[in-house]
């Protein structure tokens, strides 16, 4: 069958594809746990951003790679480093275990984990641009004005990097609800409870299950698309304002 | 507490490392009254406000308010910039652009106070410039943003008040106007209050000192009314 011939077929089969076909469970899980993540990452990765982008300190570059290493790391290594740095012989682990009584990996909490730690990176390194590229003199001006620098921060450098931020910020939702390599290192596959929309398209494909994967597809893809219309959107519309 | 003239002199003594050509290396007093600082390009005047201000940091030397350490390096002290209640007009003006006039002037006022944009307005009319309290500083001419800057660094009730070339790129009428609001309610305010020009009039007008720069070291204190004799005014207008 040609390539053509294989589009057409995809086509058809997309078009006519009956939505009750689609399984919900791994979409929902993907939404649950992007969004989770997406707010950790954002809270953790906005003020790590602020703080490299006013603090001098010695080492701040070296902090800058440490923080950065997720985008570049292949996922099979950074999901090694998390699972010794969480699992259920470390101490992290041991904690979490003793503490809730479940472990961090193979659950859903290592799923939320393995997005997270890939989001960052995406909040940290766009956020801390848009932070720099506000003019240094109106943060002066606030401090000259009595603001101290958490607050010169969240009046002035948040408000007018908002824009950057809000675009980091829906980027990295769309890397956490895409995640395969770390969360499947962390999280496991395992159906009804860590496996994520991209993990079941993956079984599908393996299965020969066409028709689950292609359901699947489309709506992450819509679901994706839908969201970063909607955050151009918000962005235009802020800067409208 | 209310101080005395007296208490309020700052006193500044401080050496920053410069660039290649010169540290600068300061000495001298700013009783309550307008201080004229002058001197060629480079000659480390917008620094030496830095410094008051806390946005630069001595290597070594002392700055006092009155009876208030506010840096020695020698002890170690060395008091934020949002504690010293400085009211810096910069020479950008640096109006926060996501801000109305009328906010741009409450940000400095303490939020405890439940009139801050009751207070804002006022100076705001005072400034002749009520018209724009709800506008942002895209919508502002260049007088109102002027005025509106004005506004904000007196509101915030400062300490000490540092006026960094202010009257820059405005014409003849507005400078004029512009000249004597400072005088009205910078005068009004008791506190020392250092301003940087290269203008002959602006000084000639304000100044009760004038401390003159050169290379970064003083070369010449003098009072407001000894400008005309001794000053070489081509030299201060031209790059060191």
């Amino acid at each position: 069958m040609d390539s053509r011939c294989q589009a057409n077929r995809l086509w058809v089969l997309a078009l006519s594809f009956p939505a009750s076909n689609v399984e919900l469970a791994p979409l929902v899980l993907s939404l649950k746990v992007a969004t989770i993540a997406t707010v950790i990452a954002a809270v953790i990765g906005i003020a790590i951003a602020a703080f490299l982008a006013n603090a001098r300190f010695f080492g701040r570059d070296l902090v800058d790679v440490l923080v950065t290493a997720p985008v570049v790391l292949p996922p099979t290594v950074l999901g090694y480093y998390l699972l010794v740095a969480i699992g259920r012989r470390s101490a992290v682990g041991h904690a979490f275990e003793t503490a809730f009584g479940t472990s961090i990996v193979f659950t859903q909490t290592g799923a939320v984990v393995a997005a997270t730690v890939g989001a960052m990176p995406l909040v940290v390194k766009s956020s801390r641009a848009a932070i720099e590229q506000v003019e240094p003199a109106l943060i002066r001006a606030a401090r000259t004005l009595g603001a101290a620098p958490v607050r010169t921060f969240l009046t002035v450098q948040c408000q007018l990097a908002s824009r950057g931020i809000t675009a980091a910020v829906m980027l990295a939702f769309a890397r956490a609800l895409g995640d395969f390599g770390v969360t499947l290192m962390v999280a496991g596959d395992i159906p009804g409870e860590t496996q994520t929309a991209s993990l079941a398209i993956y079984d599908s494909i393996q299965g020969h299950h066409d028709n689950a994967a292609l359901g699947l597809v489309i709506a992450l893809a819509i679901v994706a698309m839908t969201i970063l219309y909607i955050s151009n959107k918000l962005v235009r519309i802020r800067h409208v304002r | 507490m209310l101080g005395s003239v007296a208490d309020s002199t700052l006193c500044v003594q401080a050496r920053v490392r410069g660039d290649e050509r010169f540290d600068l290396d300061v000495a001298f007093t700013v009783p309550a009254g307008v201080t004229v600082l002058l001197g060629p390009s480079g000659s480390g005047k917008s620094t030496t406000l830095n410094l008051i201000a806390g946005l630069v940091r001595p290597i070594a030397g002392r700055i006092t308010l009155g009876q208030e350490l506010w840096f020695d390096a020698s002890r170690g002290v060395d008091v934020p910039v949002h504690r010293r209640r400085v009211g810096f007009l910069f020479q950008s003006l640096a109006l926060f652009p996501h801000m109305t006039a009328v906010e741009n002037v409450a940000y400095g006022m303490s939020s405890r106070r439940p009139s801050a944009r009751a207070r804002a307005v006022e100076w705001l009319q005072r400034l002749h410039v009520a018209h724009v309290a709800d506008r942002k500083p895209r919508t502002f001419s260049g007088g109102e943003a002027q005025r509106v800057a004005l506004a904000r660094a007196l509101a915030s009730s400062p300490r000490v008040v540092l006026l960094d070339e202010p009257f820059t790129a405005v014409d003849t009428v507005l400078r004029r106007e512009l000249l004597a609001d400072v005088q009205m309610f910078v005068r009004a305010l008791r506190v020392p209050v250092v301003l940087v020009t290269h203008d002959r009039q602006d000084a000639r007008a304000l100044a009760d000192r004038f401390v003159i720069l050169e290379a970064g070291r003083v070369a010449r204190i003098g009072e407001g009314k000894d400008l005309d004799y001794g000053v070489e005014w081509n030299q201060l207008t031209t790059s060191s």
